[in-house]
């Protein structure tokens, strides 16, 4: 990687994968562990979790010393967290790595290994270590719960569906979460499982229990391949906004072939000179790209993401967005006129100059300006969303 | 009566972070070093929260990350890529006309398990970079139980910048703190009125230049524990000696203080009394007020919280408990006072798992703190946090006010930390 991929001067980090995994398991009614000295914890639980104020969830900190990870003292942090289990009777526990585990080579799995050998309670362990991205963190947590969880089901329930990916980077806390799923219920949907947002044990237990999951973010789109795989569960990528007409039909289509289907739209190169660019969370991205076209056929409307193109879900155009430094190369390219983003992007088009050359329409993502701009988090269903997009065609 | 055992009340086990939990955080204790850049290098997860908070103050547009992958870190890329950041982020400041006088590298926890040699990058970047200084710092949390830890190490660095000069005045430092006392304080008028031709706090200065005064004051007046092995520094390689005159509230222990300025300065004190009285008509009015509602005091809200609730209670407050996640020395005598004569009083450790699982039923308590106030479910709370420049006489009064102030309304503690930059 070029060492200037590696500088950041203006924009802060994206959230990291152990705040992923904290996020991914805060509705389960566990103890969890973040193996750090404290900022790490402190990152999670002041900038990466918005419901963190008033939560009965149990995120705790390891408190890691110096001497501890010199001399491996995974017996410590073992002791420590079945004390701090005793008070609340955990139904999972859960270990996290960060950065100075991953130097000193702690083996997560291993103590999460021994931790239930202890206690008999379901334990897992996650070898994050604070360079990869929030995305994986959860994609990795969905994946080691459905794996222990799911059990086979001979029974489906009509018109049963999981939701898969709402998580607090993305949904925020303005209640998106409980939209969808009220929006599913309305059009005939019967809510199977909710993952992560909402999630219980008994729902993961559940989930071959519904004829199809839809997949709102990125984070979940393995867990959809791998319930697939293995249940052949059909799945849909997409995040309905808006109406969410567009999901519907993609949904009902599903149900009726079992044939998977991701919302992505590779002739979006229509004839308008003034080209946006979606840089955010990918599948709503993909979203929020159907929904112009839908309005405005012609529209150039190319989607990025900071936190790992995946290239199924991508069409042609779309960009994989891995630095600072490369947003700041492909808007000065000038090839963009409208960017849909994050309000921090205004800094970095300050910092170029290119402020009023570029329109910033603002979507604040949780993941990237957490608690400056969350209490501003968009709603996906419904008025608000519909405003957004309009402002998007009447820059263009 | 009670027998003290603090080892059994303080423990150590798994932190809990209430959402009220911490502080400035080291990086925005060492922007406080005028005309200063700071670069940090570290996996891209430790940056997050000083970037953000950064932002939050209007201050991101003086730090930058550098954000290692794993590759980096294990074939020791680490320094070449250091250095490339470096030579980068001067020609970009440069550029934009903002060259900094002091440049800061930040490292993190795991810089002390890859055994970086600091000496030798602070040479290079400086032969690569005439008239810029370069000083390494360190947001390495593992260490908190060294002798050394973060807040301690930011102190000294922040002032190891300070060149000796040849001759002092007489001007002394506070040190030890990382907000300046509040300027309503009598400190200033009796300083004054004892020779001293200025008091220097590092949060005084805009200019480099001008921060170097600092150097040519008589003495350090340690105001708070972690400025201590900074002052001790200060003293080997500026010459300037150094006095403990820790924070506190009970009238006794105020007044001995102004006794070891007294003692320092060798100049006659001048009368106290009219602040003294001050104070203890600010405390009369608080308890008319207050009667006897509950009071719960949080160490992250101040420096010397047993020594504060010791006032408290001997002024006829009714202090209900106490949150603090450790003793320091300086606050171990009352301690041992308050566990000996108030066992009533519950100490709770913030950072406790158990302490999180209590459950809220202090409603109609005043907090004074944040985690205090979370976590007791208070509806009244003091907004202080890291004792606010409180200081002296003054200080006594400005808190009775603060703690009237809760009293008359009830707090809307989401929005308060909402509002609040707060890093752990």
């Amino acid at each position: 990687m070029d060492y200037l991929d590696q500088l950041w001067i203006t924009l802060p980090a994206i959230s990291p994968d152990y705040s992923g995994v904290c996020s991914a398991m805060f509705d389960l009614g566990g103890v969890t562990v973040v193996h750090d000295a404290s900022g790490c914890t402190g990152n999670y639980t002041g900038y990466d979790e918005p419901r963190w104020y008033g939560t009965e969830s149990k995120v705790y900190c390891s408190g890691l010393r110096e001497i501890d990870a010199v001399l491996g003292r995974d017996d410590k942090l073992i002791a420590h967290t079945i004390e701090a289990g005793k008070l609340t009777n955990p139904k999972i526990y859960t270990v996290v790595g960060s950065p100075v585990p991953m130097v000193i080579g702690s083996d997560m799995k291993g103590i999460a290994h021994e931790l239930e050998e202890l206690t008999g309670v379901p334990s897992f362990g996650f070898d994050t270590n604070g360079l990869k991205l929030y995305n994986y963190g959860i994609s990795i947590a969905m994946e080691a719960l459905i794996e222990r969880f799911a059990k086979k089901s001979e029974r489906k329930i009509h018109n049963g569906i999981n939701i898969l990916g709402t998580n607090a980077f993305d949904f925020a806390n303005v209640g998106n979460e409980r939209d969808l799923e009220e929006f599913l219920t309305k059009n005939g949907f019967h809510v199977v499982a909710k993952m992560m947002m909402g999630a219980t044990v008994e729902q993961i237990q559940s989930l071959t229990m519904a004829e199809i999951n839809l997949v709102v973010s990125e984070s979940a789109y393995k867990s959809a391949k791998l319930l697939h795989k293995k249940y052949g569960i059909p799945y849909v990528v997409a995040n309905p906004i808006c109406d969410g007409l567009d999901v519907l039909d993609l949904l009902s289509k599903t149900l009726k072939d079992s044939q998977c289907r991701i919302m992505k739209d590779e002739n979006a190169s229509g004839s308008i000179a003034r080209k946006v660019l979606i840089l955010g969370e990918q599948v709503t991205g993909n979203s929020i790209r159907r929904e112009l076209l839908r309005r405005k056929s012609d529209a150039n409307v190319s989607v990025a993401t900071m936190t790992g193109l995946c290239n199924e879900l991508a069409s042609a155009s779309d960009k994989d967005l891995q630095s600072e430094n490369q947003v700041r190369r492909l808007l000065g390219t000038g090839e963009y006129s409208v960017i849909v983003g994050d309000p921090l992007f205004k800094d970095v088009l300050e910092c170029m100059g290119l402020e009023n050359e570029i329109t910033l329409i603002e979507i604040p993502h949780v993941a990237l300006s957490s608690k400056i701009h969350w209490n501003r988090a968009v709603h996906f269903l419904g008025k608000e969303m519909d405003m957004i997009i309009s402002q998007i065609i009447n820059s263009i | 009566m009670r027998c003290s055992c603090v080892s059994n009340i303080f423990q150590t086990t798994l932190h809990y972070t209430a959402p009220g939990h911490g502080g400035w955080g080291v990086l925005k204790a060492a922007q406080l070093i005028p005309e200063s850049y700071h670069l940090f290098i570290s996996p891209a997860a430790c940056g997050r929260h000083g970037a953000l908070g950064a932002r939050l103050e209007g201050r991101k547009n003086r730090v930058s990350y550098v954000y290692l992958t794993e590759q980096a870190i294990v074939s020791g890329d680490y320094e070449d890529i250091l250095i490339n950041a470096v030579d980068e982020m001067i020609r970009y400041l440069k550029e934009q006309g903002r060259m900094p006088k002091v440049f800061v590298v930040f490292v993190s926890c795991i810089d002390d398990l890859l055994g970086t040699d600091h000496d030798a990058l602070v040479h290079e970047l400086s032969n690569r970079h005439e008239g810029i200084r370069f000083v390494f710092c360190k947001m390495n949390p593992t260490s908190s139980d060294t002798s050394i830890p973060p807040i301690v190490n930011v102190h000294n660095k922040i002032h190891s910048v300070l060149d000796k000069q040849d001759e002092h005045d007489s001007g002394v430092n506070l040190i030890g703190i990382l907000e300046a006392v509040n300027p309503g304080s009598e400190l200033f008028e009796v300083l004054k009125d004892m020779g001293v031709c200025a008091v220097r706090h590092i949060s005084y200065y805009n200019s480099f230049a001008a921060f170097q005064d600092m150097a040519k004051s008589s003495v350090n007046f340690v105001l708070a524990p972690p400025g201590k092995y900074a002052s001790k520094n200060m003293q080997k390689k500026l010459g300037i000696p150094y006095k403990e005159l820790y924070i506190c509230f009970r009238m006794e222990n105020i007044y001995k203080g102004y006794k070891v300025i007294e003692e320092t300065l060798g100049k006659r004190l001048p009368d106290l009394s009219v602040y003294e009285r001050n104070a203890i008509k600010e405390i009369k009015k608080t308890k008319e007020l207050i009667g006897n509602t509950g009071l719960i005091v949080d160490g992250e809200a101040i420096i010397r919280p047993f020594e504060f609730a010791h006032m408290l209670i001997e002024n006829g407050f009714f202090v209900k408990s106490i949150y603090a996640q450790r003793l320091i020395p300086c606050d171990t005598e009352d301690y041992e006072w308050i566990v000996n004569n108030h066992p009533e009083i519950a100490i709770y450790q913030p950072l406790s798992p158990s302490t999180c699982n209590m459950g809220k039923k202090e409603n109609d308590c005043i907090a004074i703190g944040y985690s205090a106030g979370y976590l007791s479910g208070a509806e009244h709370v003091v907004d202080i946090c890291g004792q606010n420049g409180l200081f002296g006489y003054h200080g006594v009064s400005c808190m009775m006010k603060l703690i009237r102030d809760a009293y008359n309304s009830k707090a809307d503690l989401k929005k308060i930390l909402d509002d609040a930059v707060i890093i752990v």
